[in-house]
């Protein structure tokens, strides 16, 4: 195989092992819920992505870190509730707690926790989606490094799929003004 | 102009005989090419149709699921990159678009990959990886099209890189770095530049000197006319050495080109290096009061090496384009220096008549001009 054969296969090539890894994550991660709120209406330009933030409770993982360092946020699990992750605790990765086990890495920035923080909605559930729904959360899978990766997002218990579809449903129509 | 005209003028000025020229258009006729009517049509077919098979996904892009989705996007990845292969065994148009192409293509990608897997997005970080997986296709094609879209896409990266990541801390070094950024790619491009047909090395020479030319030379006079006491510090911080450490990289890779122009040349590349340098550089380290005439000297200077250059390689577009700048330049500082003049009707006739006396001169002598800087050489 001559080096033109190679250049042209390293984009294919380097784009499939990035999508395998992603899976590998997916599979081999720690699946949780956990609570989101939103903080922004959704912005059109990020390509029809609903923004939200991971709902903190009372939790203050950037209380003692400074802007642009990482940080930790833990959760875990009430007794009468397996259901839905709450944070437990936050801060410094390196000053995390043995019980951290659960953790989400993310960075501050200007004191706010940001770590994942989108999810993608098809355009034309968009009108009934301009801002994230109340009892609004995601289910993601995390790594023993604290990264997290966003599988499925939910209203109460629907997916915001099919929520978004009942609303858009329950719109006016011309014919019904 | 059809070939045959072209013939004509060519016998006319004795560079073909007439045989030659009658042999030339007997071959065309039996060969005869598609015509740009057919490349129109062909072009607008093209458009029409992507634009369908565009639309068509688009309307139902929520009901494929994300694993169509990506199935999809490798099979045709993967069977348009057998084809450039294939393809790419000759030089040519085809090979250099299905280059173009394929690396957009992968562009979009990236994109896809992080719409289904809800990933993170700095917008810098997606630029970076993608400028990167192409790179080596960048540097083994042929084509100014993909160079300069690497480019354009780097210089896209930085920007956000650089107004994203600053913060009150920060904002200073991101500068910094930012504005060193050309004059290193330019650097790298006259140090790595040792093959003749480098396309990547003249794309970085090329796209970097533009940002200079255009960017640096305008908004430099801007802040000496302004003065950069409102923004700057009072002390020399380690990150203000970058930009000088760049431009000693590119007088370096000036002086150490393989190939040697002439002295002349080297001169004006010099004095563009430096008059930039001066104009945009030095008030973002100094601070400095307004001034009027030393950043049009210097302006004058970067662009008068700029003119050189171009008379020197019959650049003719190139010297033009030089000149109607120097022109204008002229006529700001004249307007700033002597503003006066524009009170009065007597004031605009004289300026007037001072600034139609310089074109007409220019007009005259500029050919001249350009005979003696290359006769200089």
């Amino acid at each position: 195989m001559n080096k033109f054969s190679i250049a042209v296969l390293v984009p294919f090539i380097t784009l499939l092992l990035w999508v395998v890894t992603l899976e590998r994550n997916i599979s081999g991660g720690i699946p949780i819920r956990v609570g989101v709120e939103g903080y922004d209406p959704r912005d059109l330009l990020s390509g029809h992505y609903i923004r939200f933030k991971l709902s903190l409770d009372d939790i203050t993982p950037c209380q003692n870190v400074n802007h642009g360092e990482s940080s930790c946020l833990c959760y875990g699990y009430e007794k009468d509730n397996r259901e839905l992750a709450i944070p437990i605790w936050g801060g410094s990765c390196n000053e995390a707690p043995d019980y951290c086990v659960l953790r989400v890495k993310g960075t501050c920035e200007y004191s706010q926790f940001q770590s994942v923080d989108r999810y993608y909605i098809p355009e034309h559930l968009a009108p009934v989606l301009q801002r994230v729904p109340s009892e609004s959360s995601i289910e993601m899978v995390l790594d023993r490094n604290g990264g997290a990766q966003v599988i499925k997002f939910f209203v109460q218990d629907e997916s915001l799929e099919d929520y978004a579809a009942k609303m858009l449903l329950e719109l006016p129509t011309p014919a019904n003004k | 102009m059809n070939i045959e005209k072209h013939l004509e003028r060519w016998v006319g000025a004795e560079l073909i005989t007439s045989d030659q020229a009658d042999k030339i258009k007997a071959f065309e006729k039996k060969t005869p090419s598609a015509g740009w009517a057919l490349w129109g049509i062909s072009g607008v077919g093209i458009v029409v149709l992507m634009t369908g098979v565009i639309s068509l996904i688009a309307a139902h892009w929520g009901d494929i699921s994300p694993t169509v989705k990506l199935a999809v996007y490798f099979l045709v990845f993967l069977l348009l990159s057998l084809i450039t292969i294939k393809k790419g065994k000759n030089e040519g148009l085809i090979k250099e678009v299905l280059l173009t192409f394929l690396s957009l293509y992968a562009l979009g990608g990236v994109g896809l990959i992080g719409q289904v897997y809800n990933l993170v997005s700095d917008g810098y970080t997606g630029l970076f990886f993608w400028l990167l997986i192409i790179f080596p296709i960048t540097l083994l094609a042929k084509s100014k099209l993909i160079q300069y879209i690497w480019f354009i896409g780097f210089t896209t990266a930085a920007l956000i890189w650089g107004f994203e990541t600053g913060s009150l801390d920060s904002a200073e070094r991101n500068a910094m770095i930012l504005i060193s950024i050309p004059y290193f790619w330019i650097a790298i491009g006259y140090v790595l530049d040792r093959k003749a047909n480098s396309y990547f090395f003249s794309a970085a020479r090329v796209w970097n000197w533009l940002i200079v030319m255009l960017g640096y030379t305008l908004v430099g006079s801007f802040i000496w006319n302004q003065g950069s006491k409102n923004f700057q510090q009072e002390h020399i911080t380690q990150w203000q050495m970058l930009p000088v450490l760049s431009i000693a990289a590119v007088i370096g890779g000036i002086l150490s080109r393989k190939v040697s122009p002439g002295l002349v040349s080297t001169f004006a590349l010099l004095a563009m290096i430096i008059g930039s340098g001066l104009l945009f550089i030095y008030p973002a380290i100094f601070i400095i009061e307004p001034h009027q005439i030393i950043p049009c000297i210097l302006f004058f200077v970067t662009w008068g090496g700029f003119a050189t250059l171009a008379a020197l390689t019959d650049r003719k577009r190139m010297y033009d384009i030089a000149a109607f700048i120097i022109g204008a330049r002229f006529v700001v500082v004249y307007f700033e220096v002597f503003g006066t003049l524009a009170a009065t009707g007597i004031g605009l006739i004289i300026s007037g008549g001072m600034i139609l006396g310089v074109a007409y001169a220019w007009y005259k002598y500029r050919a001249t001009l350009a005979a003696l800087l290359k006769g200089a050489a």
